[in-house]
């Protein structure tokens, strides 16, 4: 077998509207993980019991579900639900939707976990100086304690972040066309003949995307650590 | 002027404040002093509602606030009219020593940046660290963060401030500078209520003392009485281990 570099190159350039796709998933999904992490991580510190066990719940059966059963599962099985219960009859569901959907699913229960263990390691004392000197109780978390969480939060969310992008080449397994799409058709449509060109270009695309956002959150640390720098 | 009336906290079945009524006058200098776990702390955090008490009621600059039904609103009013010093400092550590000040100053007291930075200027100065105004806690000493806490409290003008044993956390070395602070502000008339195991120097500081036992005030009065003729037995004996631990240093 033999590397053909003149195909690999254009294989690169064939791939580049794709990464479009993956970086679009991949914003969606990490956006709405937030929010939904976001949400989890207040429930999970808030003094309800019946909210906390929930939100607890929700994240050991996310953690414990592999995330091709999860997007397999939404995807077959929420138009199914709906025809049954309610008559309704998708067709043309998205793929894109559920992919984002599933991603964000995942996203949100590990980021809530990573929100609550900053949260808590940011001691009490800051909240209480804060609002000693006369702060209100958002003001309080806005200025002194948000700060703070998001410096502890920002490594775990980089591991975060780039497993998502990860996870969600598994597109593929219901359809979708995007990168990992893409890389399956050509290599179907060359019999093979061409795997390596083709796949070592599509990590190749995976790889610069994970160093770019490591890179990314290692500035963003630099930003909201200043306070740790020791000179 | 500050008034506790009928203040009591228990926290389950343990009575940390039980019924304590006190009236605190302006410019005053009390320091309270007793035994360890006998509700020093939980006062304090009850007169700026960081714990709030069971029943009773806290009044200070014309503002009386229920401690059973209180509005949001009323808290927030109440806390701005005092600042605390806390045991272990307790400095924004996300936020630069002027920035500690000027937090405060922007936020609550609606002042703007310039305005908030040269009053923080002014405070700062006045602790001696001046210098220091651009760094962050995590590059201060001890000393330096309290005298930093000192000077946010001292620029919010409050009517009170509350030190909760402001020297406890230090090394010995460093607990001078922070007594002298405090000293400096007990001279700018603003009354103060210190919680401290130093009875040397609230003897020396303080125009009242307080002896707090088991939740009770048990003896209120001018140091030198508090200190020679003490009126109440348990003071009488935690007096005299002052005194012997004192006869003992020398
Ligand atoms: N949040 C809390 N929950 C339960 N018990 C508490 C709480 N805070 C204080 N206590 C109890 O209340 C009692 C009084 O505590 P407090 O901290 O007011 O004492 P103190 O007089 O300040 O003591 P020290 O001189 O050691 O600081 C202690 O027995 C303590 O265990
Ligand atoms: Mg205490």
């Amino acid at each position: 077998m033999r590397f053909d570099v003149s195909y690999f190159m254009q294989t690169i350039v064939r791939f580049l509207p794709y990464l479009l796709i993956v970086i679009k998933v991949l914003l969606y999904s990490v956006g709405c993980g937030l929010i939904l992490g976001s949400l989890l991580a207040w429930a999970k510190l808030s003094k309800n019991r019946v909210l906390r066990g929930l939100a607890y719940a929700y994240t050991t059966l996310i953690r414990c579900t592999p995330a091709v059963i999860l997007l397999l599962l939404l995807y077959y099985g929420i138009p199914l639900l709906l025809n049954l219960l309610l008559g309704v009859k998708i067709t043309n569901a998205s793929k894109e939707l559920f992919l984002i959907i599933s991603m964000a699913l995942f996203c949100g229960a590990s980021m809530s976990e990573a929100l609550r263990a900053a949260y808590t390691a940011i001691s009490s004392n800051q909240f209480e100086a804060a609002i000693s000197v006369g702060m209100t109780d958002f003001q309080a978390f806005r200025r002194v304690l948000l700060p703070q969480v998001v410096f502890v939060v920002l490594p775990p969310m980089a591991n975060i972040i780039v497993s998502t992008l990860k996870e969600g080449s598994l597109g593929f397994t219901i359809g979708f066309i995007d990168l990992i799409g893409r890389a399956n058709v050509l290599n179907g449509n060359t019999l093979g003949n061409y795997l390596l060109e083709i796949y070592i270009s599509a990590a190749l695309f995976y790889w610069v995307l994970s160093g770019t956002i490591i890179a990314g959150i290692r500035s963003l640390e630099r930003i909201f650590g200043k306070h740790k720098i020791t000179y | 002027m500050i008034e506790i009336k009928n203040l009591s906290k228990s926290f389950g079945s343990h009575h940390v404040i039980r019924d304590i009524s006190l009236t605190i006058n302006d410019k005053e200098v009390v320091a309270l002093i007793g035994p360890s776990g006998t509700g020093k702390t939980t006062l304090l955090r009850c007169i700026n509602f960081l714990t709030c008490g069971d029943k009773g009621e806290i009044s200070m600059g014309g503002l009386t606030v229920d401690c059973r039904k209180h509005s949001r609103y009323n808290l927030l009013n109440l806390r701005r009219k005092s600042a605390m010093v806390f045991q272990n400092y307790n400095l924004f550590q996300n936020k630069t020593a002027l920035q500690n000040i000027t937090e405060g100053l922007i936020y609550a007291k609606g002042l703007k940046k310039p305005e908030a930075e040269k009053r923080a200027c002014v405070e700062l100065e006045k602790v001696g660290l001046a210098d220091r105004a651009y760094d962050y806690p995590h590059r201060l000493s001890g000393g330096q963060q309290q005298r930093v806490a000192i000077a946010r409290a001292m620029a919010l003008d409050p009517e009170v401030i509350l030190f909760d044993e402001p020297t406890s956390a230090l090394d010995p070395e460093k607990v001078g500078e922070v007594l002298l602070a405090i000293k400096r502000v007990a001279r700018e008339g603003i009354t103060m209520i210190i919680v401290t195991h130093e009875l040397d120097f609230a003897r020396n500081v303080a125009s009242r003392i307080l002896f707090m036992d088991e939740g009770i005030i048990l003896e209120d009065g001018a140091p030198d009485e508090v200190f020679q003729t003490p009126k109440n037995e348990r003071t009488k004996r935690f007096m005299q281990n002052y005194n012997n631990d004192f006869i003992y240093n020398i």
